[in-house]
């Protein structure tokens, strides 16, 4: 029976610190119930997403909704504001006075709100064309520190490339979100879009022609050429990386226990600037989040 | 044969201006491909891009991938020219072709009538000599096998594969009495 709260960790800055979250996936899974936000200051679209994932995860494994108590209220504002709960996989005691909700204003022209983009071929396209709708109508908030038309229609690719492997490949739904954020003097725009389906890795497993040393050189093969678990190329990733490059900024995808980060904002010239990690904890699916900062 | 993408994307009720997704690859691509027949044998067919902003990857790969393909394997003989594209298409083209050509190791490449970023009039991967042949039939209209040589200096049997490969290519047009005229 279980019936234990975790105190969740503050560790929602960054894909990166939100490792630390993943590695408890498994203790949430077993033993808990609850899981107490009460120490969490700040939580960026990556990592919200992915708690919306262990959710999910959670109420399809042991059948019933995991509790978010003790949310602090700026937290919670942001989540309510984000429709974080629209999606109806967590259960919460804690109430939100309507007064405290955040208007959909100047804010609202920030962000993508958490939108599921279906696994299915048609409801998926309706999905992605509407999230590019909106982004188009509020680019000039969201990239308000990068603009130029350009960057607009880089980004509406991005969007579309990305989106797209959600039902070619993952054979589940998932989610996206986006935000430009401060964190110290830098303006961040993060796009993140995660999914618990099967992965890269088990993607690839009829494709013969594809060979990798281990799970993280897939995804870094998924990065830099046009391969494909479907058909004979797949071009997707390879002109997110190619985007993100020019821009010098940063993409992080994540699938099973493998990580790929290109630190393009740091990279000058000859290296490739790609880090691979393997032997991660196992976190279904595949957790893509690209960001500009300046 | 030109043929105004945004407003066939209109007729097709696809969300403008953005052509993204491989659906709306597939469609754009069989309802262009139906204007096919209609046109002669060796015609120039124009995709006009205004108005549009992004066709992504995907969109490229089920739509203009196949129609260069089209245009290089069908019994009728046809020619691609696009217009009007923006920055980003120009971008996404270059690296579909590109990619395709390296891995599939062999060359397609599109003839274009906007000037791109790197100064040519075709997206897609040449090698210099044959992107100074392209650029001067391109400035001449057409020109004789002599002519090429004289022009760049390469040797005959060079020159005339190049011109034929260009012409393979679809990127070169090459009429019964031999001359190779611009795209």
């Amino acid at each position: 029976m279980k019936n234990n709260t975790l105190l969740v960790p503050n560790r929602f800055r960054d894909p990166y610190d939100f490792e630390y979250v993943i590695d408890l996936q498994e203790k949430i899974q077993t033993a808990c119930e609850e899981l107490n936000l009460s120490r969490l200051t700040f939580i960026e679209p990556y990592s919200m997403l992915s708690l919306l994932l262990i959710g999910r995860n959670y109420l399809r494994k042991c059948g019933n909704k995991l509790k978010l108590t003790k949310i602090p209220i700026n937290i919670h504002q942001y989540m309510h504001r984000m429709d974080f709960f629209k999606a109806g996989v967590f259960d919460t005691a804690d109430t939100l006075n309507e007064k405290l909700l955040l208007k959909r204003s100047f804010f609202s022209k920030r962000v993508l709100e958490i939108t599921e983009i279906s696994n299915k071929e048609r409801e998926g396209l309706n999905g992605i064309t509407t999230i590019v709708g909106i982004f188009r109508k509020r680019a000039e908030h969201i990239l308000k520190h990068w603009l130029s038309d350009t960057i607009t229609d880089y980004f509406v690719t991005v969007i579309s490339e990305i989106c797209q492997n959600i039902y070619e490949h993952s054979l589940d739904s998932g989610y996206l979100a986006m935000q430009t954020y401060t964190a110290g003097k830098e303006n961040i725009v993060r796009l993140s879009i995660g999914d618990s389906g099967i992965g890269i890795k088990k993607s690839f497993e009829n494709v013969s022609s594809v060979t990798y040393d281990s799970p993280a050189h897939l995804i870094e093969l998924a990065l830099t050429t046009p391969i494909s678990s479907k058909r004979e190329f797949g071009y997707g990733l390879c002109q997110v990386n190619a985007i993100m490059e020019k821009l010098k900024g940063t993409v992080y995808i994540r699938t099973g226990n493998a990580s790929v980060s290109a630190l393009y904002h740091k990279k000058d010239t000859g290296s490739t600037f790609l880090f691979l990690k393997n032997d991660l904890n196992h976190f279904d699916g595949t957790q893509i989040t690209i960001s500009l900062m300046g | 044969m030109i043929v105004n993408v945004f407003k066939k994307a209109e007729e097709l009720h696809c969300k403008l201006p953005d052509l993204i997704t491989r659906p709306v690859g597939r469609i754009m691509y069989e309802t262009i491909r139906n204007s096919v027949p209609a046109m002669s044998d060796g015609e120039t067919l124009v995709l006009d891009f205004a108005g549009i902003k992004v066709i992504d990857s995907s969109f490229i790969d089920e739509m203009l991938i196949r129609l260069l393909l089209d245009s290089v394997e069908s019994a009728k003989m046809f020619y691609i020219k696009l217009r009007n594209f923006s920055k980003i298409a120009e971008i996404n083209i270059d690296l579909v072709l590109r990619s395709y050509s390296n891995y599939k190791n062999k060359k397609i490449v599109v003839i274009t009538e906007n000037i791109c970023h790197n100064n040519v009039f075709f997206i897609g991967p040449l090698s210099e000599s044959e992107k100074n042949i392209v650029e001067f039939l391109r400035i001449n209209k057409s020109a004789t096998l002599a002519e090429v040589v004289n022009f760049s200096g390469l040797p005959i049997p060079e020159a005339r594969k190049l011109l034929n490969e260009l012409f393979s290519m679809r990127i070169a047009k090459k009429d019964n009495e031999g001359m190779f005229l611009a795209v």
